[in-house]
């Protein structure tokens, strides 16, 4: 029996075939044989997720890992190889990510570490102190505006800062909560139906309109923990609540220690409620306070997860909490987590 | 399903058509199957398949596994559009999911093929424009190359390299990263 000419399939087929592929599996599809190179499949449409991205040195070496494949690539980049200068991650976007460098981290820069395009917000002028900092559209776009977000450990005084391409300064508002403190939570906060929504501790919702620069805190949803003490020096709850954006919707992750399970509220916008949910409909959220991204559809296997920013030794299995077996995996303890990581979705454009 | 369409389907079994394989082998298929494939739509409304439609393309083992996919999912859309008239109550959404769950496990298992018969399915259903099949089986081909390298990926399709080392290495220029 002859064997059947795969490398002749009519172009269409290919390209048929390659539209089903992911970010990896597509730039390798061409480097096969000729006629599976004539493909014209944009990267851009290769399905992606969130990858960990992380750096120990200085070499500019910097480790990518999938952790729905438990797949791990080295990508060079020259900006995180330097003698002077240590490189932190404050979030990303959008395959953007925020980090900063300098003695004080007052020096602020965003980076698309697959295309090493930069973009470069001016220095501060103290030091990086936001608890969380997002962006409304891809930073290398002109109407784009970098949001970032800091309370009083009390929560009695906010501080916001935006910075448009073409600024020579930042901006800055402030915003006092003598009465209803808002003890902003560490994490991004997110960018939706063109304004930014920050998460507090206890839970509630405040908005930052970047049209007329205006900061409201809402009444609703209330807060999932009202009664939490926020006390200056107490930084309970302070690290492990996270906004997430999943489809069309919010999502609230909230885990109080690592023996209880997290608890998941989906905003009801109806009632401008939270309401905690059990699973979440096949998804897959990942979740950290530099940056939480959710994912609809994970692929068999992998939905109703909760991904931490930690893996196992051995580099091949990402750390979860399972929402159906109510389950951490592997354990919660034993697995590395890099100091200075964060979740990205690769976007080579 | 059967009970609600007794009627309709005496009605179809009415409207036969006789399909042709290349090896010259006949099959009598109802039309509702027949017209999964939208070259034989094209066909039937063009009126000229008395006497049979030859498919010169389609050799008989292929055709019938392609007919075994097409009854599968011509009962699943005659299934789909029964549930969408009806309002959508619990019992009807049930069975909805259980008739798209056994689908599933039907497609699973059609796609246990070798990977000659699988490259003909997707010629065939190309050839005959029955999307379902073209859909599942190009997926079929994305799935076994994830996560394979060039290298593994030729030896599993039995494909000779003809890029120059030039050209293959433009194509991994700037993706290096990716390959390692």
């Amino acid at each position: 029996m002859s064997l059947p000419p795969w490398q002749d399939l009519p172009l269409e087929l290919l390209e048929l075939v390659a539209s089903n592929l992911s970010l990896v599996d597509r730039i390798r599809f061409p480097a096969v044989c000729k006629s599976w190179s004539k493909i014209s499949n944009p990267i851009g449409q290769a399905k992606v997720w969130p990858w960990l991205m992380h750096i120990s040195k200085q070499d500019g070496e910097c480790q990518m890992f999938d952790p729905l494949r438990g797949e791990q690539y080295t990508l060079q980049v020259k900006k995180f190889k330097t003698e002077s200068d240590r490189h932190f991650f404050r979030s990303a976007k959008d395959g953007w990510v925020v980090a900063s460098a300098g003695l004080d981290n007052n020096d602020i820069f965003v980076i698309n570490p697959f295309t090493q395009d930069i973009v470069k917000p001016p220095m501060f002028e103290w030091y990086y102190r936001f608890h969380g900092v997002t962006f409304s559209s891809t930073p290398a776009s002109p109407d784009s505006v970098i949001f970032g977000v800091c309370s009083s450990p009390n929560g009695k005084y906010v501080s916001m800062e935006t910075w448009r391409p073409e600024e020579d300064l930042w901006s800055q508002f402030e915003s006092e909560h003598e009465e209803r403190p808002f003890p902003v939570a560490y994490n991004n906060p997110i960018y939706f139906r063109g304004e930014f929504y920050c998460l507090g501790r206890k839970g509630n919702l405040a908005i930052f309109n970047p049209d007329d620069n205006t900061w409201r805190v809402l009444d609703k949803p209330e807060p999932v923990y009202a009664e939490l003490q926020v006390f200056d020096d107490d930084h309970e709850g302070a690290t492990f609540c996270y906004l997430v954006e999943l489809g069309e919707g919010l999502i609230s992750v909230f885990m109080r220690n690592a023996d209880e399970p997290p608890r998941v509220f989906k905003l009801d916008e109806m009632k401008m409620a939270w309401i905690e949910v059990e699973d979440i409909g096949g998804a897959a959220l990942f979740v950290d306070y530099r940056a939480s991204f959710g994912l609809l559809s994970p692929g068999a296997g992998n939905g109703n997860r909760i991904y931490f920013p930690r893996y196992s030794e051995d580099g091949k299995h990402a750390a979860f909490y399972d929402m159906e077996t109510k389950v951490y995996h592997p354990t919660f303890y034993g697995v590395k987590e890099p100091l200075n990581c964060v979740w990205v979705v690769p976007n080579l454009q | 399903m059967a009970s609600a369409g007794s009627g309709d389907e005496k009605a179809a079994a009415a409207a036969m058509i006789t399909l042709i394989s290349s090896d010259n082998e006949k099959f009598e298929v109802t039309e509702a199957t027949a017209t999964l494939s939208q070259t034989i739509r094209h066909m039937i409304e063009d009126g000229c398949t008395d006497g049979g439609v030859p498919l010169p393309n389609v050799t008989s083992k292929i055709l019938a596994r392609v007919i075994e996919y097409c009854k599968k999912h011509a009962t699943a859309a005659a299934g789909e559009e029964g549930s969408s008239s009806s309002f959508s109550d619990a019992a009807f959404l049930e069975v909805d999911r259980a008739f798209l769950e056994e689908l599933e496990e039907f497609d699973d298992a059609f796609l246990e093929v070798d990977r000659a018969t699988l490259f003909d399915l997707i010629l065939a259903a190309n050839y005959l424009d029955i999307k379902g099949l073209l859909n599942l089986t190009c997926q079929k081909v994305a799935d076994s190359v994830k996560g394979k390298t060039p290298e593994q990926i030729r030896e599993m399709y039995n494909i000779v390299n003809d890029l120059t080392p030039e050209e293959e290495a433009e194509i991994r220029r700037e993706t290096q990263w990716a390959f390692e």
